[in-house]
């Protein structure tokens, strides 16, 4: 499973965020990969999943929106995890 | 026969030297002072079965006659413990036996008149059991009219039981169970089971069972079914309705169901669905102990055998299965026993080849072509029943594998218990399947305390209510009955998830290099009294950077910029009223840096208290990592965000920053 985190330059908000969902994952014994990435070069970034704040996720191109998971807040481990289980395990 | 001499002849038949009374009460558990009485009773059934008395030797010990050694040993098959009624246990292993098995209302007077003891003696001894069964949460109902009577789940009650049986009758092989089986008719009113058909079942039985399960537990799984086959028979129901089984190896499922229905097949009853849950149970709380004794000497093909296979079916499932070397030599030996049968046609019948298709079906497909190259060397058909055995284990093994990955950082639980292995261990297993844990170790109240602290400990799981334990260092104490029920589930994961927001990867934050101390220095550090337009705070936060050199006024500007992108700095809202400018990487940054902008009086912004900036520019895309990572860990930290609000100056943000890092080591 490929996850990749979302934002605005890509290299702020969603390198934390793709370290606390590595995290996450790696503390459920779920295997998979998390890459960060700025909205504007995600198309360059094929993956299952992608993870965005909501003002990010309206900017992302349109055949991504339904594999789009918004979270409100990327530091709140225990909210991202309820988040993320919805969809992801 | 009598179990002390029974054990006692046993003991002595293999030595030749003389063994002192010391070591015999040392080695059987008897009490020293009671050694003579024993000696004594021994030369009493060796003088009715016309062999010479123990031979004595003044400060040496005793030994047993060499020229009667052969044929005391074929006495001695012959042989079979019988209850000793002069012993409490004894008694109060009978009632528990008669109340659960034959019969479900017993009076005092039935009781006494069986094991022909006083009245007054089995009441005292019924007073006693009360006490035991309410670890297993059963009561022991008595009234002067219907007499004794079981009340609750009996699960529990019957691991007690049986553990009991075996200590009695001292079951460690089939034969002995058998003994116990022929012994146990001649109880009044008890026959039910034909004794050659418990060496059916126990070869079904062993037939079925990974090979990893010791005979041991293989014996507490034969005399769990025959008991339950026996309940069944006489329609003693005994479960509660409310079924709290939490079992998520579907593999011992399975192989209990597989159990539960030869049990069916060889006494002729009908289980109810959920033994089949309940003896999975028990299988899973058996297996937790793994005993190998691999000494067989088996021919070196079955190593390839099993070896290709593997790799194989790692190949094909996408799973590695190579490391894991017990499925290797569960699998060496199940082949083993699998091309004998195959040899002989003895071929086994699986009972859930069509629930195991279903339920693995891509296994049991790769387990189909794996096959071929015993099929290959065996020259016979192998039937889909036997395939399924191979799916099973391949199934289990899988399971074991992503269980394995999610134990990682689990916290460490004792267990304290009074009422034995039995009820202990199951907890165990409930515990280790349900969640992130290890068992450092069962102990009793009394160990506990002697032992004091324990290093690591995070929390006891107890049976016992109001147990007291005047530990040095706090644990917190939680008590749940030993077949959980729902609440304790809830108790136990109220427990553990707050726990598990204390556990953190990052291990070693403090020791990161570059971390947020190094790249935000005081010169980076500027607390306002208040602000009112975002873009001015923004610039605010950037010029700290560009006045240090770290980049130029265009990043600056950039920053203000981006914030706007996306329709408001929303975005950039890493945490509750802490905003996160930055711009891309680029020529204007010449070196990686943050910033932090605090605002004494919050201002509000599109609904946000905003109370801090903190700005920051990288040269690449790697090199502030480390100090994210303490970033992402100090914003989820409750305290560093009440400690935050109140920081005035560097050196407060400083200590606030290495204590909370230090804390989140601790926690650990």
């Amino acid at each position: 499973m490929k996850i990749v985190a979302v934002c605005g330059m890509g290299m702020g908000s969603s390198l934390i965020a793709k370290m606390n969902i590595d995290s996450i994952l790696n503390e459920k014994g779920i295997e998979g990969t998390v890459e960060n990435c700025d909205v504007g070069s995600v198309s360059g970034h094929p993956a299952d999943w992608y993870v965005a704040t909501q003002e990010i996720a309206n900017n992302m191109p349109e055949e991504f929106k339904k594999r789009t998971i918004i979270l409100h807040d990327f530091v709140n481990k225990d909210e991202m995890e309820k988040e993320l289980s919805k969809y992801l395990f | 026969m009598k179990r002390d001499i029974f054990q006692l002849v046993n003991y002595l038949l293999p030595k030749s030297t003389y063994i002192s009374s010391k070591n015999i009460s040392e080695d059987l558990d008897f009490k020293i002072r009671k050694v003579p009485a024993i000696l004594d009773n021994t030369d009493s059934w060796l003088k009715s079965k016309g062999f010479s008395k123990l031979k004595r030797l003044q400060g040496k010990g005793i030994k047993l006659l060499q020229k009667d050694i052969l044929r005391i040993k074929a006495t001695l098959l012959n042989e079979r413990i019988s209850f000793d009624f002069t012993n409490s246990n004894d008694r109060r292993t009978y009632a528990l036996y008669s109340l659960m098995c034959f019969d479900k209302v017993s009076h005092l007077k039935k009781l006494a008149n069986s094991m022909n003891i006083s009245e007054r003696t089995i009441s005292n001894d019924m007073i006693r059991l009360r006490k035991q069964l309410s670890d297993c949460k059963v009561k022991l109902l008595y009234s002067s009219s219907n007499g004794y009577k079981l009340v609750g789940d009996l699960f529990l009650c019957k691991c007690f039981l049986i553990s009991n049986l075996k200590q009695i009758f001292l079951l460690r092989n089939e034969k002995e169970v058998v003994n116990f089986i022929i012994e146990s008719n001649t109880l009044p009113g008890n026959k039910f089971i034909a004794p050659e058909k418990i060496q059916n079942l126990y070869q079904d039985i062993d037939n079925i069972l990974p090979v990893y399960f010791s005979i041991e537990a293989k014996i507490t799984i034969l005399v769990y079914l025959i008991i339950t086959c026996m309940q069944s028979n006489r329609n003693i129901d005994c479960y509660d309705k409310d079924n709290n089984d939490i079992s998520n190896n579907k593999a011992m499922q399975d192989l209990g169901s597989i159990i539960a229905l030869k049990g069916e097949e060889e006494t002729n009853t009908h289980l109810k669905k959920i033994e089949q849950a309940r003896i999975s149970t028990l299988l899973q709380s058996q297996s937790n102990e793994l005993l190998y004794n691999f000494s067989a000497n088996y021919p070196f093909e079955i190593e390839i055998f099993a070896h290709q296979m593997i790799q194989d079916m790692s190949q094909k499932c996408k799973i590695d299965f190579q490391r894991d070397q017990e499925l290797f030599d569960v699998l060496s030996s199940h082949l083993i026993n699998l091309i004998s049968r195959i040899r002989y046609h003895t071929q086994i019948r699986n009972p859930l080849l069509e629930k195991v298709k279903r339920h693995y079906s891509q296994i049991h497909k790769a387990v189909i072509s794996s096959i071929q190259y015993v099929q290959a060397y065996t020259g016979n058909h192998i039937t889909e029943d036997e395939i399924s055995f191979i799916t099973i284990y391949f199934a289990s093994a899988m399971e074991k594998i992503s269980n394995q990955q999610s134990k990682k950082g689990g916290i460490n639980i004792i267990i304290v218990c009074n009422s034995g292995n039995a009820v202990s261990r199951l907890l165990q297993y409930k515990l280790l399947n349900s969640y992130k844990v290890n068992i450092l170790g069962t102990l009793s109240e009394q160990e506990i305390k002697t032992k004091g602290d324990i290093r690591n400990l995070d929390l006891i799981v107890t049976v016992i209510g109001n147990l007291d334990l005047k530990l040095k260092k706090k644990i917190p104490i939680i008590k749940v009955n030993a077949f959980p029920t729902k609440n304790d589930y809830k108790k136990l994961e109220k427990f553990i998830n707050q726990k598990k927001h204390k556990i953190s990867p990052h291990n070693s934050l403090r020791k990161i290099k570059n971390g947020i101390l190094q790249f935000l220095p005081g010169t980076n550090f500027q607390v306002i009294n208040n602000g009112e337009n975002i873009d001015d705070l923004i610039q605010l936060s950037g010029n700290l950077l560009a006045q240090n050199k770290y980049c130029d006024m265009d990043y600056v500007n950039q920053m203000v910029k981006v914030a706007h992108e996306f329709g408001g700095v929303n975005h950039l809202l890493i945490a509750p009223g802490i905003i996160l400018p930055h711009a891309g990487i680029s020529s204007h940054v010449f070196k990686t840096g943050m910033s932090l902008l605090k605002i004494k009086k919050p201002f509000n912004y599109k609904g946000e208290k905003i109370i801090a900036f903190i700005a920051f520019c990288t040269i690449n895309s790697t090199q502030h990592q480390g100090a994210f990572q303490q970033l992402g860990y100090l914003l989820d930290d409750k305290e560093f965000l009440e400690g935050f609000k109140e920081t005035e100056n560097y050196e407060d943000f400083k200590n606030l920053v290495l204590s909370c890092l230090k804390k989140g080591e601790k926690l650990l």
